[in-house]
């Protein structure tokens, strides 16, 4: 490490950081999501058309209704008044806010709005009741006429003969036949369904002579909350999804800044070769001397970018009550990892770039690098799930995706022997070296060489070579 | 410290091709060589060699009095065949980050220094442009200030005046002799060898990677006798009817006169008045060899296997960098 080293490094690094594209590409996610969290709520203000329109049943249970249970048509009315429905979505919205505690701060204007939204205004709706033998076909043609909002037909509900009551207890129980009108709103059919279970359910609870209240009271459990018992003391359990999501949030992070930084470094060394400034430089400083200052400033450029994520990942965590999630020392290992992580593709992609001419040509070396390196992308799932299975083991250990699997693997559910950790920092820093050993190698015969581009076969004997 | 550099049965091979065979060479301090050959005979990589770019197969160098250029990379600018500039880099900041490399301390004094170059070489208003936003010669003149603002003791120069036009190749000679006079030892590379002639005082031949010539200039002027007489008769049937003056062993019509080839044993001076004595002329006057016709003289006489006309055909080949020899080794 000596003062030219540096001087390639700062330069790298300045160029880079110092242009439009870096600080869009860089700074556009973070605002982008930050955007749609704050300002999405408050600019969906046109709320879906309130729902306004009759139910038609033909009810051909031959169920007269008793103390208990109201005919089917007239449960569903009374399921349907505007007061039970106001009740209805006062739960719901409670129900959420219950299930969002812990999540958003109390208060929240833009979460308040979302759970407006999502449950939508009161409907207005009437049951119409059609006799039992009324001609389903005709019923439905209504249909085919008017709009979810002008009081038209909705739905035709006909209630089967065999539906509360059966004749032979040998045959099951039969149902009911729905049809419902075009382009109605999502949040329609659903209720419906369950309101016509429930009539239906409430008729025949009624018909065997069973006490419905007793039943749903035997059958009932309230919510329970886990919880989590730390040496600290006990929180609440999250379910586990928070942790999920920190460690698609560590792979990511490590993800992005390494991808970045390669991404440039590729890129300038290309760069420096088709503008003919490589051989200047090279009358300077040697190629080692070069690959090293650019792979230091180019690690510089990535961690700037882990930086900036980080800040705004330790945000969003404090946003939401969950940076008890994060542990220092897994940070401090995840910068272990990632200096791993950077150097073996980082000097990966400097000898691409050094072998090739022109960015176009780089593709082909680059897509066999791109497929292992995906790998524990399309596998974050099944190593965070299970993080001692053999497989994730292995994945831990092989590089170069052992830091990303590793990564994964710290954040997941079950604590990971040490040994693994430590196997695979020293297995990473070991082909730490033998990259940089390698890369310099292929660095130093492909920075002069133009024309046609090597296949990796070449680039090997070039390794062999020097 | 008499010699800048010495090289000893260097040898370089790319696959099965030789680019370097040994080849022994001394550049004496402060002299200014031109090192001739045509495109692809070997120059540039000998330079590479020198510059410890590339390494030699086998062999001993020694450049500025130390084993490799390693060392002495500080001492010696370097402007290469194949050069550029980064191009969305500032001139200004360019040049310090070159010297910067170079060794030389960065800070206000390093600013002033690279302001003053570029003034000398009437680029002064462009100091905080783009480098992309210069045109072809005024790169080249940010490229040679990239490679003397550290004062160098050494300067190479490949291909210095290639994309040049006139005025500002005259321009860059004016500067490398400037440098020259100050002391600094310069080799000259070209396949160009009217511009080394014009230039040098002593030339190194090189061929198929093999040194063929290594001479002062005015040694190898008085070694190659004229052997030619050019003449441009009042009339060319006055040629005809001359017949064969003696010590002519031919004449030639050639583009703008005729040219009277010499006997082997004819003096040259004598044949002169025995032609002037024949046919009478505008003008006529004894045709000195230039250094390519020497380069051809010399390659036709060993055994590379070539014919003369091959040989100028080679010299006079556009520029195919040398790297393009090394892919096809591969």
């Amino acid at each position: 490490m000596n003062s030219k080293t540096l001087q390639i490094a700062r330069r790298e690094y300045t160029s880079t950081v110092a242009t439009k594209g870096f600080l869009i590409g860089v700074l556009i996610f973070p605002c982008i999501m930050i955007l749609a969290i704050m300002l999405i709520p408050r600019l969906i203000s046109d709320k879906p058309p309130v729902v306004n329109g009759t139910i038609a049943v033909i009810d051909r249970s031959e169920w007269e209704g008793d103390a208990t249970a109201p005919t089917i048509p007239d449960a569903l009315a009374r399921a349907y008044s505007p007061e039970v429905l106001a009740a209805e979505l006062r739960a719901q919205k409670e129900a959420m806010r219950q299930a969002a505690r812990g999540l958003t701060p109390a208060g929240d204007k833009a979460a308040e709005m979302a759970v407006d939204q999502l449950l939508g205004e009161v409907p207005t709706i009437s049951i119409v009741r059609l006799p039992p033998d009324a001609d389903v076909e005709k019923a439905q043609e209504a249909l085919r006429v008017g709009t979810p909002q002008s009081g038209d037909t909705l739905a035709v509900v006909v209630i089967d003969r065999f539906s509360v009551r059966r004749a032979d207890p040998a045959i099951p129980f039969a149902a009911y036949q729905l049809f419902l009108r075009t382009r109605l709103d999502d949040r329609f059919e659903q209720p419906l369904k369950a309101k016509i279970r429930d009539a239906i359910i409430q008729a025949r609870v009624s018909a065997a002579g069973q006490n419905l209240r007793e039943i749903r009271e035997l059958t009932a459990i309230g919510p329970v909350d886990g919880e989590v018992v730390t040496p600290t003391g006990t929180r609440r359990s999250t379910g586990g999804s928070a942790n999920l999501f920190l460690a698609m949030g560590f792979m990511m992070l490590l993800w992005i800044s390494v991808f970045t930084g390669g991404q440039y470094l590729m890129t300038t060394v290309i760069e420096e070769k088709s503008s003919r400034v490589m051989e200047v430089l090279l009358s300077a400083v040697s190629p080692l001397q070069l690959m090293t200052g650019k792979i230091l400033g180019q690690m510089a450029v990535a961690l700037s970018i882990m930086a900036v994520y980080l800040v705004i990942g330790v945000l969003a965590l404090r946003q939401f009550n969950l940076l008890y999630l994060l542990d220092a020392g897994n940070v401090a290992l995840l910068m272990i990892f990632f200096f791993i992580a950077f150097v073996l593709v980082g000097s990966l992609m400097a000898a691409i770039g050094s072998a090739v001419t022109e960015v176009r040509e780089a593709q082909a070396l680059l897509t066999p690098v791109m497929l292992i390196l995906i790998i524990p992308m399309m596998l974050w799932m099944p190593i965070m799930r299970s993080p001692n299975s053999t497989f994730s083991v292995v994945c831990s250990l092989v590089p170069p995706i052992s830091p990303f699997a590793m990564v994964i693997r710290m954040a997941g559910t079950e604590p990971i022997p040490q040994w693994q950790i430590a196997a695979s920092i020293v297995i990473g820093l070991v082909s730490v070296f033998i990259a940089i050993w390698a890369t310099a190698k292929i660095f130093r015969i492909g920075v002069l060489m133009y024309g046609k581009p090597p296949d990796f076969r070449t680039l090997l004997r070039w390794v062999r070579m020097a | 410290m008499n010699e800048a550099i010495i090289l000893e049965d260097v040898c370089k091979r790319f696959g099965s091709k030789v680019a370097v065979d040994n080849v022994t060479l001394q550049v004496a301090s402060g002299g200014l060589y031109g090192f001739i050959g045509p495109n692809g005979a070997g120059k540039s990589t000998t330079i590479r060699m020198v510059m410890s770019i590339i390494f030699p197969d086998s062999g001993r160098l020694s450049v500025l009095g130390r084993a490799s250029a390693v060392e002495s990379k500080d001492r010696i600018g370097y402007l290469p065949e194949e050069r550029g500039v980064y191009r969305k880099m500032r001139v200004g900041a360019f040049l310090a980050h070159m010297a910067r490399l170079k060794g030389v301390d960065g800070g206000p004094a390093l600013n002033r220094k690279v302001n003053d170059w570029l003034e000398r070489v009437g680029l002064g208003p462009e100091y905080s442009k783009k480098c992309e936003e210069l045109s072809k010669g005024m790169q080249q003149k940010v490229q040679f200030i990239a490679c003397v603002l550290h004062q160098p003791d050494l300067l190479i120069l490949d291909e210095p005046f290639s994309g040049l036009d006139p005025v500002n190749t005259r321009l860059m000679r004016d500067l490398f002799l400037e440098q020259h006079r100050a002391g600094v030892t310069m080799i000259f590379s070209t396949h160009h060898m009217a511009s080394a002639e014009a230039l040098c005082d002593h030339i190194i031949m090189i061929h198929q990677g093999v040194k063929v010539l290594d001479a002062e200039m005015r040694d190898i002027h008085a070694s190659h006798d004229p052997r030619r007489i050019a003449f441009r008769p009042v009339d060319d049937a006055h040629v005809a009817a001359a017949g064969r003056p003696r010590g002519v062993h031919r004449f030639d019509q050639v583009h703008q006169g005729w040219e009277a080839e010499l006997a082997p044993d004819a003096d040259p001076v004598e044949t002169l008045r025995e032609i002037s004595g024949a046919i009478p002329c505008t003008r006529i006057e004894l045709k000195r060899p230039t250094l390519e016709d020497i380069f051809v003289d010399i390659v036709t006489g060993g055994d590379f296997g070539q014919s003369a006309d091959e040989v100028r055909a080679a010299l006079a080949t556009p520029d195919i960098s040398a790297d393009n020899a090394q892919e096809s080794a591969r």
